[in-house]
């Protein structure tokens, strides 16, 4: 039979045994992409960057999760800096 | 690369430069493999990925993985691969997608026109549409995909909700849709189906649906010939799931009535069961679901 009820699978529906389980969502995983902010414990940061750049995207996550906002305190966030210079953040 | 393009000795793909070199070296009778995961990060591709063109008549992942695909367009199409002019079948088979990330006006898997078969594969991939496009409406693209033991978890934001496969099959697979849209439809006939003349056997749809639109309908089957497979999904919102009359059950679906959250949950034709009942391999098999196991909880 291709389905199956299988203790501890799918939860608790039939699934396929040969298949992995089935993901919850596409979430992203490490390694996360380089040009991905990525919270790790400390301000979002964008790995890949070392400064000299035109204009970048990017996702905002925050301890794998999606996120659409920035905020350092109760400020929302408009710039960053890299460096000593000061660069613009646009957040759609 | 190592090898020589055959079935018995495909050529043998082991970084991002040899992976694009299918576009160069190929020819759609050409085999190629993966020999080990592929990670866009460290690449050119990083900053800008540009399509995976697909010259060949296969690519085996055996089993690896090509991950941090990223891709943000101001307009226009994202896709992830495009199977090339010159073939008409591309076998994809034991190849992991992950950390697949494209905002574009309209997203694809695949460009171009071939049937694509994918065996043993799986895709996790999160796809933002940035505006409504006009062609290329499917998920999956143009091509037609015939999917078997294959997995696929897509989180997929539109503007206004598109579908997802037209035509091909999916046999003995298991798809999560994590669906969100601004915009649904106010009748079933207006309605871009999820899925349209697809033919669905031993699969298994989880998810839902995000909505706050007005128009609330979303319609998951149209035209679809279906056996012994099901549906627990979710609407999270106002959307009202169907699955419409033009669907053709040849044995017995179900879909569990029990998670429809605060939408509407009508698949015509679809067995409606309680959760425990979807649980419960005895209570299938007494209904005419093919399925192994025990009781309920066993």
């Amino acid at each position: 039979m291709a389905l199956d009820i299988i203790s501890g699978r799918n939860g608790g529906y039939p699934c396929i045994a040969e298949l992995d389980e089935l993901a919850e969502n596409a979430d992203l995983n490490e390694p996360y992409p380089q040009y991905a902010f990525v919270c790790s414990g400390g301000y979002p940061v964008i790995p890949a960057l070392s400064g000299g750049f035109g204009l970048c995207f990017s996702e905002l996550y925050s301890a794998d999760r999606p996120v659409t906002e920035l905020y350092f305190g109760d400020n929302k966030i408009y710039a960053v800096y890299l460096g000593d210079d000061e660069r613009y953040v646009y957040i759609e | 690369m190592t090898g020589n393009g055959t079935i018995a000795d495909p050529y043998i793909i082991t970084t991002a430069a040899e992976l694009y070199s299918m576009g160069e070296t190929g020819s759609a009778d050409t085999c190629f493999a993966l020999g080990c995961d592929i990670d866009l990060n460290g690449t050119p591709m990083a900053d800008s990925f540009t399509p995976i063109t697909l010259r060949c008549g296969s690519l085996d992942g055996r089993g690896h993985t090509i991950r941090n695909i990223v891709k943000k367009l101001i307009g226009g199409t994202a896709y992830i691969f495009t199977v090339h002019e010159d073939c008409e079948a591309v076998e994809i088979s034991g190849l992991r997608l992950d950390n697949v990330r494209l905002t574009a006006s309209n997203v694809n898997i695949f460009s171009g026109t071939a049937a694509v078969t994918l065996r043993s594969c799986s895709f996790a991939v999160r796809a933002v549409f940035a505006a409504t496009p006009t062609a290329d409406i499917y998920f999956f693209g143009g091509v037609t995909v015939n999917a078997e033991l294959c997995s696929f978890a897509f989180d997929i934001k539109w503007v206004q909700q598109k579908g997802i496969m037209l035509g091909g099959s999916l046999d003995r697979c298991q798809l999560r849709l994590n669906l969100q849209a601004d915009t649904l439809y106010s009748s079933t006939g207006s309605a871009v189906s999820g899925f349209r003349s697809v033919t669905i056997t031993d699969t298994y749809f989880m998810g839902k649906i995000t909505t706050s639109a007005s128009s609330k309908i979303f319609v998951m089957l149209a035209v679809c010939t279906l056996c012994n497979s099901y549906f627990v999904f979710t609407s999270d919102g106002t959307a009202n799931i169907t699955a419409t009359t033009s669907n053709r059950l040849l044995t017995p679906c179900f879909f569990d009535s029990s998670v429809r959250g605060s939408g509407t949950l009508t698949f015509y034709n679809f067995k409606s069961l309680t959760t425990e009942q979807c649980q419960d391999a005895e209570y299938l098999r007494s209904i005419g679901f093919d399925c192994g196991g025990g009781g309920s909880g066993t």
